[in-house]
């Protein structure tokens, strides 16, 4: 049965030499990015299709529109090619000059338009505005309007920079996790996410700490001033968004996303080239936690439905 | 039957009208938050012992932190000779003030019987665990005392979603605890200070629902001398209370991660009725009665004044 992943980084040569330079990258990833290498760990994952996306941006892309259009146009150019020259094997989700909000609808139509990408990768967080910011709106209309599939991932917000100053710990670790679950939280309370349902939205690493928090979800969501967001209830509103497995396959995470959300939504991620597709795959096997129909779920059956371009060719 | 909560907040009358001004407290808050009202909250629950802790809020800075400590410690225990056998106190200090709180700490002991200590999850970005508070730390593990922690909004995240109505306790508080707990084990502060007792708030913040990254940290070279055995094995040396964590997903998941005997009722009294507790414990379909019972009470062997 065909395997997506559409948690796997691949950026443009030019692009790589930035992110090493400002530390994003390490020498040794930079050298995994590419796609003979990528294509071997897949083919070791058993994965028929990776969605590409970039790496976080480094600060002075974000600040500067000029640096954000270049880098976004020159990797979306590139995740293209490698979906060209890989027929059946690449998806992209396109980058965007955010917070840039005039550039990245330029920058969307071309990609979706012109390029046909699959889907767009946004950031949890720009320059502390997070996903769902009424400075996002017309971004988020458009991308309503064409329905189309958001890919998010998160990084090292600007008030949570490397907060633990006295251990060895990169931000993946806890801030991560957290600024997911600002994105989440803040998509769903200003009610962006209500009033642009037709967006599919992928949440990285099941959802960062969302799961975990789930009381105070419910315990937010009945404030007066938010109830007119949650018609259904906050946990209606939390089940339409997926999630991925990227660095999430331990049994206790996968428990309780299953208790919260279901698995339903659920989407394999190998987080790839910080992770190698074949373990991240044993390691959902191993966790003891999914049923094999689940399995399959996470594997390709939830996911199909929105990358159509694969359904056809599969 | 026993009935211990480990995560109960009340403040010397004398600090309640200042915590209405900013902004801590509720009219209604304010109302229930005095030994009445809470040993009524506690009866109606089944709650036989409640250990008090005061909040510290934010506003409180510099030399006041003494006296807002120490007039708490009077107060708290006040309660705890007034109702015997109803009230214990982690005490107060006037943390990041070190020499302070080492005051604070002989005293609160020594003079006034502590039952153990409270500490915020950070001070001014300072994580516990942090060189700052090493003679803290040595202290506490000298006397084997037990650290009832709090977590808040540090510095860096107070407020920040700006645009929706939202408490920093929903996610700020959580991620504070974690932070703290990863500082304390990764900064080799718990394996040189291995006698202190703490208990995390809130099933650990969101420590069971990242433990795969902090696995798969414990086993780097660089920090395998702090935690031979791995992260978990770590990890299940520290008690965490079920305060505001009442679901299946976050209990299910503590369950798993963490032996049942070092899992330990907590309301968060007032902002929580200690009934709601009881009842969202039972509703998460986490525990068998057995279980239940049993949670009402692992906090006892903390407590020897009260056996």
């Amino acid at each position: 049965m065909p395997r997506f992943d559409t948690h796997h980084h691949m950026a443009s040569p030019r692009s790589l030499a930035t992110l090493e330079e400002v530390g994003i990258v390490t020498r040794h990833e930079a050298a995994a990015m590419t796609a003979a290498r990528a294509l071997e760990d897949m083919d070791r994952g058993g994965i028929t299709v990776a969605v590409n996306s970039t790496p976080a941006p480094p600060r002075a892309t974000l600040e500067n529109a000029a640096l954000g259009i270049a880098y976004a146009r020159d990797n979306n150019d590139y995740l293209a090619q490698l979906v060209a020259d890989h027929r059946g094997r690449f998806g992209m989700f396109a980058a965007l000059p955010m917070p840039h909000v005039d550039a990245t609808l330029k920058e969307l139509a071309y990609a979706l338009d012109v390029l046909k990408a699959d889907g767009v990768y946004l950031m949890t967080s720009y320059i502390d505005h997070w996903l769902g910011d009424q400075a996002f709106a017309p971004v988020f209309d458009e991308l309503n309007r064409r329905k189309a599939l958001i890919y998010t991932h998160p990084h090292s917000p600007y008030c949570c920079t490397r907060p633990l100053k006295e251990i060895v710990m990169p931000d993946a670790m806890i801030e991560f996790g957290t600024d997911t679950t600002r994105a989440i939280a803040n998509m769903v309370l200003t009610g962006t996410a209500q009033r642009c349902p037709d967006l599919k939205i992928i949440w990285s690493h099941a959802g960062g700490t969302m799961p975990f928090l789930i009381y105070r979800f419910l315990k937010t969501a009945a404030i007066p001033a938010n109830i007119k967001h949650f018609p259904q209830g906050i946990v209606a509103e939390l089940k339409k968004f997926y999630y991925d497995t990227a660095q999430a396959s331990h049994a206790v995470l996968l428990t309780a996303l299953r208790q919260v959300v279901g698995l339903e939504h659920t989407v394999f991620g190998s987080d790839y080239p910080w992770s190698d597709s074949a373990a991240c795959w044993r390691e959902l096997q191993d966790s003891g936690a999914l049923s094999a129909a689940e399995m399959a779920g996470i594997e390709h059956r939830n996911i199909l439905p929105l990358l159509p371009r694969f359904e056809r060719s599969l | 039957m026993a009935r211990i909560d480990v995560h109960h907040h009340l403040v010397s009358p004398k600090y309640i009208p200042q915590l209405r001004e900013w902004g801590v407290l509720t009219a209604h808050l304010a109302s229930i938050m005095n030994e009445k009202d809470a040993l009524a909250d506690m009866d109606k629950a089944g709650v036989t012992l409640a250990i008090n802790s005061a909040t510290l809020p934010e506003q409180v800075k510099g030399e006041a932190r003494r006296a807002f400590s120490r007039e708490n410690n009077e107060y708290m225990a006040r309660l705890v000779r007034d109702y015997p056998g109803r009230f214990g106190m982690f005490a107060s200090l006037p943390l990041p003030d070190v020499e302070g709180a080492l005051k604070e700490i002989e005293y609160a002991f020594d003079t006034l019987n502590a039952d153990g200590v409270h500490m915020i999850t950070s001070y001014d970005d300072h994580w516990l665990g942090d060189k700052i508070f090493a003679p803290v730390f040595d202290e506490l593990n000298r006397r084997k005392a037990v650290v009832y922690t709090h977590p808040h909004g540090p510095t860096c995240t107070c407020g920040i979603l700006k645009e929706i109505v939202i408490r920093d306790s929903s996610i700020e508080y959580g991620t504070d605890t974690t932070r703290a707990l990863v500082n304390m084990l990764f900064g080799g502060t718990f394996a040189r200070c291995p006698d202190i007792k703490i208990i995390w708030s809130h099933g650990g913040g969101t420590m069971p629902f990242l433990v795969e990254r902090f696995i798969r940290m414990g086993k780097e070279a660089r920090y395998t001398a702090l935690m031979p055995q791995g992260f978990v094995a770590e990890a299940k040396k520290f008690f965490y209370d079920t305060a505001q964590v009442l679901h299946g997903a976050p209990l299910v998941a503590l369950k798993h991660l963490i032996p049942l005997a070092q899992i330990c009722y907590g309301t968060d009294y007032p902002w929580r009725r200690s009934d709601e507790c009881v009842n969202g414990l039972l509703a998460s379909g986490a525990f068998t009665a057995e279980e239940l019972r049993a949670i009402d009470n692992n906090a006892a062997p903390l407590f020897p004044r009260f056996r």
